[in-house]
């Protein structure tokens, strides 16, 4: 699935349509090294993975992350084997939830196209210096075929711009990079850490914002908002939004509110758009066994001091289509409480 | 909204045929999406291909259950998966075969003998195109003019030009049929 | 790969794949590295 991205990209390659460098690698392990090496070097490099291949190269994650170089992947969601699985979830991107990566979340293919080029922007930032990761649903966006505007290189220049790392691998100029981080430093360094990602919140919206003034598209930087306030909301990630959105038009009082940030987990979003609703329905496309989903145990964090009812649906999974009746579903057993399993052993939903 | 189903095996081209009918109907001022069965493709396996159009920007991203319009690009699949799934009784199917295909609950049957346009134009037994002009005959809901500005889009030159002929052939054919 | 001839500063029918894929087009990136890939000629 993510090979399409990149055969694509190796087509643009060998025609002249691209002055880059393929390396072909022997794992995914490999391409995070040497997407690491590259942009070390002082290049954008880029690479797009998912599922195994994601879990595979994730000691290399935070070694990305951990030397702030703003590589940019595009990640095609796709559920964690075994049983052996290609379909749509997000356990790969959840499962690296704290490597350290910006992730943002796509819901169509627009939106992957635009996301993917704000993440240069996003990551490279002076505030930020982190790595992104573009995320889309495996099938259900990757393989759906749809009008996107493509924007011609000269449009978007002035937006996406040429890389300037304040710092690279110069023989001219040496420098150490990823050394170690003794016990009287290594805490500094993640402190540093974090703060450059919570000062990614600001400038993915202040980006977005900018794409939205330039070329008239934006997703609400953090997250986007379809009829907030409301008595009961809905929160997702991904394609399933769009069903989503299509469903509430039939209902009052019904709100989205779509997290396109993951990481930063856009918290006060979360409650101011939460504020006044009765009931929150969480959808989770993966599960933390053990617990609940993920979106479903942070939104509970942000709304610790919120007086609504918060219901968890994990749904999904591995490629398990979500259509209009779930969502109904979802809707008819918003004032639960806990989580419910949607549409499991035929039952619509179930403990 | 129109939901269309295209059945065929695995290498017969039915999810080319989508994208290229998806790009046909964005040519005609319509949004269309375009995707494949969520199984493993094996050359000569069963295969499904959807689209979805409407007027303005589609949000629901579900797979389709109840199209209007089922294509079938292949004859022996009639006996292998159920081609009407889903179907109202007033839907269409759109069947290449030289055949008769017999009784089934969709009232609008169209038998079309495109294996044998698909050799004298093309060369080879490649149908999925030219079915695309027997579904604009049969539904009115595609020009052919953007049926071959979308095989011109999809295909290499040499490619698109025969194929685009074997769905004007197609096209040709099934419209007497459809004004019987 | 699937032969498609992409218009730029205009719509069209892409997937989300080739979406990403221009996105980093576009963006000049300088390297891509991936398993497994296959140069297209």
């Amino acid at each position: 699935m993510e090979t399409l991205v990149v055969e694509r990209l190796a087509q643009f390659v060998n025609n002249g349509e691209l002055d880059a460098r393929m390396i072909k690698v022997e794992s995914e392990h490999s391409a995070c090294s040497a997407a690491f090496g590259a942009q070390a070097a002082g290049v954008r490099a880029f690479s797009a993975t998912n599922s195994q291949g994601l879990a595979l190269m994730n000691e290399i994650l935070y070694i990305m992350s951990g030397a702030r170089l703003p590589a940019v992947f595009g990640i095609v969601n796709r559920a964690m084997s075994s049983p052996i699985n290609i379909w749509c979830d997000h356990s790969d991107t959840m499962g690296c939830r704290d490597t350290g990566w910006i992730q943002l979340y796509c819901e169509s293919a627009q939106e992957i196209l635009d996301t993917t080029l704000q993440a240069f922007r996003i990551g490279e930032h002076k505030d930020v210096l982190l790595p992104v990761m573009v995320c889309f649903d495996g099938f259900i966006l990757s393989h759906l075929y749809e009008p996107v505007y493509i924007p011609t290189r000269t449009e978007v220049k002035p937006f996406v711009g040429k890389y300037r790392p304040h710092v690279k691998l110069d023989p001219d100029k040496p420098v150490t990079m990823g050394p170690v981080g003794m016990p009287d430093s290594y805490m500094e360094f993640k402190k540093q850490q974090a703060e450059a990602m919570e000062a990614a919140k600001k400038v993915i919206k202040d980006v977005d914002r900018e794409f939205k003034r330039r070329y008239g598209r934006g997703y609400g930087g953090l997250v986007e908002k379809v009829n907030i306030p409301a008595k009961t909301i809905i929160i997702a990630l991904g394609s399933v939004c769009g069903t989503i959105k299509e469903v509430i038009k039939k209902h009052k009082n019904i709100g989205l509110l779509r997290i396109r940030s993951f990481r930063p987990f856009p918290e006060k979003e979360v409650k101011k758009a939460c504020a006044k609703a009765e009931n929150i329905c969480v959808i989770d496309r993966a599960f933390s066994f053990g617990n609940h989903g993920p979106i479903f145990t942070e939104v509970n964090s942000a709304l610790r001091n919120c007086n609504a009812t918060i219901t968890g649906f994990i749904a999904g999974l591995g490629g398990r289509d979500i259509t209009p009746d779930d969502i109904e579903n979802v809707i008819k057993n918003a004032d639960e409480g806990g989580t419910l399993w949607l549409d499991v052993f035929g039952k619509g939903v179930s403990r | 909204m129109i939901e269309v189903r295209i059945h065929g095996r695995g290498g017969q081209g039915a999810v080319t045929a989508s994208q290229v009918l998806a790009m046909a109907f964005f040519e005609d001022g319509k949004w269309a999406q375009a995707f494949p069965a969520f199984g493993a493709e094996r050359r000569g396996s069963p295969a499904m291909s959807f689209v979805r159009v409407d007027k303005k920007p589609i949000l629901i991203r579900s797979q389709v259950y109840h199209p209007q319009y089922a294509l079938v690009l292949d004859p022996t699949l009639l006996d292998a998966v159920n081609v009407c799934k889903g179907m109202e009784c007033c839907g269409f199917i759109v069947v290449n075969t030289k055949h008769d295909i017999g009784e089934m609950h969709v009232t609008n049957r169209y038998t079309v003998d495109l294996d044998t346009i698909a050799m004298k134009v093309i060369g080879r037994k490649f149908v999925n195109l030219a079915m695309l002009g027997a579904f604009s005959a049969v539904s009115g809901a595609v020009s052919m003019k953007a049926i071959s500005k979308a095989i011109r889009l999809r295909m290499e030159p040499k490619v698109a030009e025969k194929n685009t002929k074997a769905a004007k052939m197609a096209h040709e054919m099934v419209k007497k049929e459809v004004s019987k | 790969m699937a032969f498609v001839k992409f218009r730029y500063g205009r719509k069209n029918v892409i997937s989300g794949s080739d979406a990403c894929a221009i996105g980093a087009q576009l963006a000049g990136v300088k390297v891509i590295a991936a398993y497994p890939i296959t140069p297209q000629k």
